[in-house]
């Protein structure tokens, strides 16, 4: 017999061993959640300012554009401020040809370039507004090191992606599962020494969205 | 802190913990900090009652269909690219990722924080075939530099102050003893970030593993489990049988209440879901993808159904820092890798109630626990269980020929207490009794600590003052009180 069939069996076993729960504990029966959750009906544009805010609580920054151009001008502007000299960006369509004039640009960057730029830039699929969380899908964007090993990330993310809960976008993402989909609500955070929050301690310190109306 | 790494010094455990100041307040700041956040934090969700609700009634139906929905995670995460191992117990788990480990000629690897690693002891599993595993937790790396084990589930350095982290880290990387927390959180990202970029395996625990696509999720607030997920070629997630959900979308409930149980957020900064490995070359995620399915004990809590209740837990910590035990002793004083009420319950059932037998006495009942759980596990019911257990000595090595004629001696007096209540002349009579007999032990209306003449006389009473106070016999009971009031307006019936 496999480990897998002995573990099956172990499992069967000792489940006919017992009553089973919910004899014993009626109220408990399986319950859909949440009549009294639906949201209030949003509109894009109040979903994208409770978006700001959530994300602002926890420490994001968000600056708005009106159009692609802008944004790119808009992240020009931020970077420079704080004196960036190269950065890694992801594959994402959006980000196709981006440049940034006197900021090294790095398209496919290697380990060694992520562990050396000053930021990393790439998209979001898709943001929840309840909680100011960005989305990152890998089947439209290799994502995962890009936003995490530079000290900075930027996101880039279109007011139509805005869904103002957690339940729609788990509904939204169980249509295709990506290999790996990644949640982002603010900066690395850590709370381990005596309970003080201290900022970036292992993935970005700094987290920057760029929010295309 | 001195403490005894056994679930059986309990008593001696706690009454060092209580006279360790620094341990005190370290407690009150986790009490008080996590308790105010949890409380902001549940107000936020429209319909937290129900959520609990429908949290627990998802884990009923994962336990009451296990063996179904752990094979349909297997072969839906192998679908995916995943490889599933399979594990009876810790010994089995450990050898499995260390062999997976040299497999690869790895030396050293990076670990993110896990509860069930804790509990198989892997580090040391690793330790002894040469494999250098590196805690990259910020609290699991002050714990493990310190030679230390993890004092609470969700942050495991609690018991430690500034001061004692800055001198540690003064003597283990040569950083200034006055260094303050941001310093000190940025010598861990550097010196860490170093075992990322030479790690060949990166090693995680499982928060929840989705039955019907195989996909595994990962929450946290410092990046080091991306990193641990995403650098090193391989992955392996070493995850307890209990962790699974039916369907994708039920990740919407947990991930309501664990962030808000656990630290008050309302969510963790990420959350990492994986499924599978890379599909093409243009695909991102690992190259490869273990999963090590732990049972270690886990499929004997099915059998009855108030052990099983265990299994619904989802490590959040809301126990602990609810708990009037816990705050007070810490997590040390357990002496287990599962500290505070839900620790009480697990560790007998994971190494037997001979190795814990006084943990199930570590509470008073008092319910908090049970209020905050977010999955609604009626703790205090798993401890009286337990407890019953122990004294019906159907644990082995439990029951011993003392144990028997003690509790037959128990049956007795308590027959015989219950005598003096069943009529009103007796209940009359030895409360009169009872009266005189007091006055060689009573104070201020208490009975303190009963010693010498008077336990001997009574034994039971000797046992129950030596750790609390009875309250005395009042000088006149209410049923005289009411005679004399009656008799002084003139006696009108």
């Amino acid at each position: 017999m496999t480990t897998r069939a002995l573990m099956i069996e172990s499992i069967r076993s000792s489940l006919a061993k017992s009553v089973p729960f919910e004899h014993l504990y009626p109220h408990l029966q399986p319950s859909p959640r949440g009549e009294n959750r639906s949201l209030p009906a949003y509109s894009q544009s109040d979903l994208a300012d409770r978006f700001s805010a959530e994300l602002s609580l926890v420490g994001g920054e968000v600056y708005r554009a009106v159009s692609e151009e802008q944004a790119v001008e808009k992240i020009k502007e931020i970077l420079a401020n704080t004196g960036v000299k190269r950065i890694a960006i992801s594959d994402a369509e959006l980000l196709h040809d981006f440049s940034l004039g006197d900021i090294e640009v790095i398209a496919e960057p290697s380990r060694e370039d992520l562990l050396s730029v000053d930021a990393g830039v790439s998209t979001a699929q898709l943001a929840i507004a309840e909680t100011g969380t960005l989305v990152l899908r890998s089947s439209s964007e290799r994502h995962r090191l890009v936003s995490l090993v530079p000290p900075v990330h930027v996101c880039v993310l279109k007011v139509g992606d805005v869904r103002p809960s957690m339940d729609v976008v788990l509904e939204e993402l169980s249509n295709q599962i990506d290999p790996a989909i990644t949640f982002i609500t603010g900066p690395s955070r850590t709370s381990d020494i005596e309970l003080t929050l201290a900022i970036g301690v292992h993935g970005p310190k700094r987290l920057i969205v760029v929010l295309i109306d | 802190m001195m403490h005894s790494q056994t679930a059986n010094n309990f008593d001696k455990n706690a009454r060092a913990a209580i006279a360790d100041p620094v341990l005190q307040g370290a407690l009150q700041n986790l009490a008080t900090t996590f308790g105010t956040r949890r409380q902001a934090a549940i107000t936020t969700v429209p319909d937290w009652e129900g959520s609990r609700e429908a949290a627990r009634s998802i884990k009923a139906e994962v336990l009451q269909n296990l063996d179904k929905y752990l094979e349909a995670f297997a072969d839906n995460a192998e679908r995916n690219g995943a490889k599933i191992h399979w594990a009876h117990d810790a010994k089995e788990a450990c050898s499995i990722v260390s062999g997976l480990v040299k497999e690869r000629g790895a030396e050293m690897v990076v670990k993110s924080k896990s509860m069930l690693t804790e509990e198989i002891h892997l580090n040391a599993t690793l330790e002894a075939e040469g494999i250098d595993s590196v805690e990259t937790d910020l609290g699991e790396w002050i714990i493990q530099l310190a030679g230390e084990t993890p004092s609470h589930i969700v942050v495991p350095a609690i018991h430690k102050t500034k001061t004692q982290i800055a001198e540690l880290f003064a003597e283990k990387v040569g950083t200034d003893r006055r260094a303050d927390v941001d310093e000190l959180t940025a010598t861990a990202r550097r010196i860490l970030r170093q075992k990322f970029a030479e790690a060949a395996v990166g090693i995680s625990g499982v928060n929840f593993g989705i039955a019907e696509t195989g996909s595994i999720l990962i929450l946290e607030n410092e990046g080091n489990i991306r990193l641990t997920t995403s650098l090193p070629k391989t992955h392996i997630a070493v995850m307890g049988i209990e962790k699974l959900l039916p369907r994708f979308t039920d990740l919407a409930v947990f991930l309501e209440l664990l962030p808000r149980s656990g630290t008050g957020q309302r969510l963790t900064a990420y959350q990492s879901i994986i499924t599978g490995t890379k599909r093409t070359q243009n695909d991102e995620g690992p190259e490869e993808l273990h999963i090590v399915l732990v049972d270690n004990g886990r499929s004997k809590m099915l059998a009855h159904p108030v052990t099983r209740q265990s299994l619904a837990c989802i490590r959040c910590g809301a126990c602990l820092n609810a708990c009037p035990v816990y705050r007070s002793v810490g997590g040390h004083a357990y002496g287990a890798v599962y500290p505070g009420p839900i620790g009480a319950v697990i560790t007998p059932q994971l190494e037997g109630l001979a190795k814990a037998k006084q943990l199930p006495y570590a509470s008073s009942l008092c319910g908090a626990c049970r209020e905050v759980c977010p999955v609604k596990i009626d703790i205090p019911e798993l401890l009286l269980h337990l407890r019953a257990e122990i004294t019906e000595g159907a644990a082995n090595g439990v029951a011993t020929k003392e144990k028997v004629a003690r509790r037959r001696g128990e049956s007795l007096a308590f027959r015989l207490y219950s005598s003096m209540w069943k009529t009103p002349a007796r209940y009359g009579f030895f409360q009169t009794i009872a009266r005189t007999a007091q006055r060689l032990v009573a104070r201020d209306g208490r009975v303190g600590k009963v010693s010498g003449f008077a336990a001997a006389a009574a034994p039971p009473l000797g046992a129950w003052t030596a750790w609390r106070d009875a309250p005395a016999v009042a000088p006149e009971s209410f049923r005289d009180l009411w005679k004399r009031d009656l008799k002084s307006r003139g006696g009108a019936q």
